[in-house]
């Protein structure tokens, strides 16, 4: 096998669970280009590779990760099962936008709870702005997440509908800020 | 006797460096505010300023009016058998161009294969296949990045079906057939020996230690089967520090980056750590 083979059956079988599914449940020819892998390696290097998504996107989310507590991990794992893979310069960012709305997902099918949304929405915020190169953005929440923005579970979770409104940093400062603008304060 | 090398192959002209760190965005502050304790030189991720905003900019250019700055890219992929991405190469050579840095750094390894991408360094098979993939994707990036290249040796779980050579042969070839330096990284030397059962100072003793230009060092972390990981998150361990001072002592190494991207201690902590290299390099002649 070439190396051009070689490395593209190795980036597919790390990468796509249903490659590996085919590839070592014997639904692949024996004499497929797939059959030179080890399927123990294979699956170390396919779950290295979610685990190190899963930190990135750990880090991006520190507060929706909180209030799911150890769902997280789970609800992570099963959306890296599905179609995305992230790419490019951006592709942690990326990810973790895309996981924010595989969340919303969850919410509308109350897997979750609705405040979920909100949490994870803020936190995506400015990898958002960032990738979408943006100096200012609304965001509308129904729940103000400035109010799960501490890790410390509320007893009474009440909607507050909240416009944030983002801004990229000019001049010394770094980063994004924001403002909010609450009827219910 | 004038030195008429092109500038992309002339490594003899690449100054001292010292004891420097990689960059990341926590310690900002006191690198630019704090006096007393500094790095002797800083390795910026390039891809963390690729397509990035203007704050993120203006945070490389304050930077770069205090320290000497190295890119170090992750996602060229220049092992890949399918060739480069030309518009992240574009974007990469913009920031190098801008940054005018003695020399930069890449992986010998590859990222991605038939428009998939893995998002992590994946190693090459030891085969002269290989070794031609990665000199003609060199060849391609010196078109447009016209300075002097070092290629990192990377941490591997599963070796590569198709290899013609070991490890220390195969970058010894690759080094020579591409025109690259080596930007030898201690801690993926010492974990590689010990998940793969080899001498580190057998294998350097093989590899091509005269192209040193650079090195990174970090401490590891052990998983339950007892397999050394590069997790970027610990402090200096012993054997990897003692590894370190022997490759300082015996090397042409002009600077050493501790590369630090997880569990990150205060800046006074990791300054320590970047002092004892400095020490070290001082001790042998390697800067002052």
């Amino acid at each position: 096998m070439g190396l051009k083979e070689i490395q593209k059956s190795f980036v597919e079988l790390a990468v796509d669970p249903i490659s590996r599914t085919k590839a070592f449940s014997g639904l692949e020819k024996k004499d497929s280009t797939y059959a030179e892998f080890n399927e123990k390696e294979i699956l170390e290097q396919a779950n290295a590779l979610v685990n190190k998504r899963l930190g990135v996107t750990k880090k991006i989310l520190p507060f929706t990760r909180y209030h799911l507590g150890k769902d997280f991990d789970m609800h992570f794992r099963s959306f890296a099962k599905g179609e995305f893979e992230p790419k490019g310069v951006h592709r942690h960012k990326i990810d973790a936008i895309k996981f924010s709305k595989h969340l919303k997902a969850l919410t509308i099918k109350r897997v979750i709870p609705r405040f979920i949304i909100d949490i994870s929405a803020f936190e995506v915020t400015p990898i958002k702005m960032w990738t979408m190169k943006k100096k200012f953005l609304f965001q509308f929440h129904l729940y103000n997440p400035r109010k799960f923005m501490r890790k410390q579970k509320s007893k009474f979770i009440i909607p507050i509908p909240t416009v944030m409104l983002w801004r990229e940093a000019t001049g010394k400062k770094r980063g994004y800020f924001w403002r909010e603008f609450s009827l219910w304060i | 006797m004038t030195n008429t090398l092109h500038p992309s192959l002339n490594f003899e002209v690449i100054e001292k460096l010292g004891s420097g760190l990689g960059y990341r965005d926590k310690w900002f502050e006191q690198l630019l505010t704090q006096s007393k304790q500094q790095p002797d030189f800083l390795e910026i991720t390039a891809d963390h300023f690729i397509d990035a905003p203007a704050w993120k900019i203006n945070e490389l250019d304050a930077l770069a009016e205090k320290f000497t700055l190295i890119p170090h890219a992750l996602d060229l992929s220049l092992g890949s058998a399918d060739g480069i991405d030309i518009d992240y190469l574009e974007k990469l050579a913009d920031l190098v161009e801008k940054l005018n840095p003695p020399y930069w750094s890449e992986h010998l390894a590859f990222t991605k294969a038939n428009g998939r991408e893995l998002g992590h360094l994946a190693p090459l098979p030891f085969s002269h296949e290989a070794i031609e993939a990665v000199t003609r994707n060199v060849e391609t990036t010196r078109e447009f990045i016209p300075i002097p290249l070092i290629l990192e040796n990377i941490t591997y779980g599963l070796k590569m079906d198709g290899a013609e050579m070991d490890e220390a042969r195969f970058l010894t070839l690759a080094l020579e057939s591409s025109n690259c330096g080596w930007l030898l990284d201690v801690t993926n030397l010492y974990i590689n020996s010990r998940n793969h059962n080899f001498d580190p100072a057998e294998f350097l003793n093989r590899a091509p230690t005269e192209k040193i230009v650079q090195l990174h060092y970090v401490g590891f972390s052990t998983n339950a089967k007892g397999k050394l990981i590069d997790s970027h998150g610990t402090d200096v361990n012993p054997e990897i520090r003692s590894l370190l001072n022997q490759v300082i002592e015996k090397t042409p190494v002009k600077g050493a980056i501790l590369e630090r991207d997880e569990n990150l201690p205060n800046f006074e902590k990791i300054m320590g750590e970047i002092e004892l290299t400095r020490k070290t390099g001082q001790h042998f002649g390697k800067w002052g």
